[in-house]
């Protein structure tokens, strides 16, 4: 197979399976997209929780990198048994694996705000809230989106191998074009994914500039 | 106004930061804490926001035990300047002064105004610096802004803690001679922390010498000076005032090289030359050392924009005072006229400058600044 047919099959597979590509596009995002918002749901309280309690901070974030050291495939494989297939299965897993980058950024992110700040609201009469409000979560936004952007990255990777759990996903594609041995719909799959992946992380450092306060920057 | 009934504090680990601490602060009164590093200063402060709780004891404000009132409430109506300056970094210096008048809901007009003032009062441009963010400021300009938010929601107590440590010595003097200033206007309570005895004599009305958790003694200034009640408080304040064990006059307390300048000179170079000394008034001299006057920055700023004034036009005739003059008659005419400084003359000629830090250090028989050698703007 010679280069130049390679891409004009790649091109006409495109073509011809463009609402199956479409469709997996649309349920990789989707799949990534849950999995994200409730990893943040859960990571982001949690590390302000234990930012609170250093005491019970080593053991939460080392369960969460034990669950990210589990082989991706090997996870969902485990889940099956007792999620049976499906959306849900793929989800579960995924948002497993992006609790670690959020919950270990919130941590660091809060406890690393300078004491003195923090001092000060305090002796000015700000509330715990206020506080976590007004202090700690702007001064550590950044740190926190750092920590979402790894997660965002990395879940959409990962969501490739969902087509294991039926619950589709850009990776069907590449299955099937495994399956029937076919290069160029391994790459039809591929290739979306990869630029979901390259696309989020360029909208997440934007965020993430914007997310840091402009008088912090100005130190820099 | 603030009690203190047999305080103790002792930290988890063991640490016994304060043994029996009693106190009694006067409503309008300033008064300072000084001590030797980890003597238990910043604790003994912390415990009326109660920031730190003591282990024993009682602390009243007005006569109410604050350990029944709400603490968030209690912070709001007590100023305080930690040591680290403290500013929030993310936030716009309006912002950080309007902290406390927002967390009070107070109107936005009025929190607005209390801004300018508040930055005006401490020689910040608001136009300026409103806008600027902490981390754009030097360190002396960030200290002023962390003294001002205290003040903000006009607090009838404020808490400072080395407040201006991390001034250079000028801008040091600046903000001492205005919390003075200000302590008269606006009759704060004020409890100050410093290690700084210099700074002490200066600003306070009493002084509690604290050492390992205790207070040694409280006194005033001057009786401080003259009646230490130990070897430690002696020392303390400096003993070679002490030796002398009389009455100090101008001499004692005067700077000897004085930044003059010439009647003919004019209002440009004098404003520069008093930027470059960083001294905030000239003595006016003639020929010969001839004292005519005191020209102070403000005037020289007043008239600035005039190219045809010349310092000739602004001389204030301050009363200047013989080597010989007693301290008390010295403190005596800084209380009544409020001048920024007084000349030493003696036989017509200039000898000496009499400022109230120079007056403060020549009491405690600390050496005097002196200016540049080349301190005369002359023809
Ligand atoms: N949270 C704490 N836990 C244990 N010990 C403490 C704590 N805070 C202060 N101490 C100890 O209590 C003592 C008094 O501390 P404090 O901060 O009041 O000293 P200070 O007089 O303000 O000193 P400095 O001039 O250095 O600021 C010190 O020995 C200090 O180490
Ligand atoms: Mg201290």
């Amino acid at each position: 197979m010679n280069e130049e047919n390679f891409f004009v099959l790649f091109i006409d597979i495109v073509q011809s399976r463009w609402d199956d590509i479409f469709v997996a596009l649309q349920e990789h995002l989707f799949l990534s997209f849950i999995s994200i918002v409730i990893a943040i749901l859960i990571s982001v309280p949690l590390g302000i929780f234990i930012s609170r309690r250093k005491k019970l901070a080593e053991p939460f974030i080392a369960v969460t990198a034990i669950f990210q050291t589990v082989p991706s495939l090997a996870l969902f494989g485990f889940l099956i048994p007792f999620l049976g297939i499906g959306n849900t299965t793929a989800i579960i897993a995924l948002t497993v694996y992006a609790l670690l980058p959020i919950l270990r950024n919130t941590y660091t992110g809060i406890t690393s705000v300078d004491q003195s700040s923090i001092e000060a609201g305090r002796g000015m009469g700000m509330t715990d809230l206020q506080i976590l409000m007004k202090i700690e979560v702007p001064l550590s936004l950044p740190v926190i989106m750092a920590g979402v952007r790894t997660a965002t990255v990395l879940t959409i990777g990962v969501a490739t191998l969902a087509t294991f759990v039926g619950a589709g996903g850009l990776g069907d594609i590449i299955y099937r074009g495994l399956t029937s041995n076919k290069d160029e719909l391994v790459l039809a799959g591929a290739l979306p994914a990869t630029i979901l992946a390259l696309g989020f992380d360029l909208i997440l450092k934007l965020l993430e500039n914007a997310a840091t306060p402009k008088g912090v920057k100005a130190k820099k | 106004m603030i009690t203190f009934e047999h305080i103790s504090k002792k930290f988890p680990d063991g640490t016994e930061a304060l043994k029996d601490i009693n106190l009694h602060i006067e409503k309008g009164e300033l008064l300072t804490l000084i001590g030797p590093s980890g003597c238990g200063k910043t604790t003994t402060m912390k415990m009326i926001n109660r920031l730190i709780e003591p282990s024993g004891g009682q602390i009243h404000i007005d006569g109410k035990p604050i350990s029944e009132q709400n603490p968030v409430e209690l912070r709001r109506n007590i100023g305080y300047v930690i040591q680290q300056i403290g500013l929030l970094p993310h936030m716009t210096i309006a912002e950080n002064i309007a902290l406390i008048p927002n967390l009070k809901k107070w109107d936005k007009n009025k929190t607005e105004k209390r801004i300018d003032e508040l930055l005006n009062l401490v020689g910040l441009e608001p136009s300026t610096f409103r806008s600027r963010y902490p981390l754009e400021l030097s360190g002396g300009q960030q200290q002023r802004v962390g003294v001002i938010r205290a003040l903000a929601a006009e607090p009838p107590i404020i808490l400072m803690d080395e407040p201006f440590s991390a001034l250079d010595p000028i801008s040091r003097e600046q903000l001492q001679d205005e919390l003075v200033k200000l302590q008269k206007e606006i009759q704060k309570t004020i409890v100050f922390v410093t290690h700084d005895m210099d700074e002490a004599m200066k600003i306070a009305d009493r002084i509690a010498i604290m050492k390992d958790g205790e207070i040694l003694q409280l006194d005033t200034p001057d009786r401080l000076l003259r009646h230490p009640k130990n070897e430690f408080v002696r020392n303390f304040i400096g003993d070679e005032r002490m030796a002398k064990g009389q009455t100090p006059s101008a001499v004692d307390l005067m700077i000897r090289k004085v930044a003059t300048v010439k009647e003919s000179r004019g209002l440009a170079e004098a404003f520069r030359f008093m930027k470059s000394e960083q001294v905030d008034s000239l003595v006016v001299t003639g020929p010969d050392q001839e004292y005519k006057g005191v020209v102070t920055i403000e005037h020289v700023q007043n008239h600035y924009d005039d190219d045809n004034k010349r310092i000739h036009d602004l001389i204030e005739k301050v009363e200047p005072i013989l080597p010989g003059v007693l301290y008390p008659e010295i403190a005596k005419r800084f209380a009544e006229k409020e001048p920024i400084s007084i000349p030493v003359v003696e036989a017509g000629k200039l000898v000496g400058l009499v400022t109230r830090s120079s007056m403060m250090r020549g009491l405690a028989g600390l050496e005097q600044h002196s200016y540049r050698e080349e301190g005369a703007l002359n023809e």
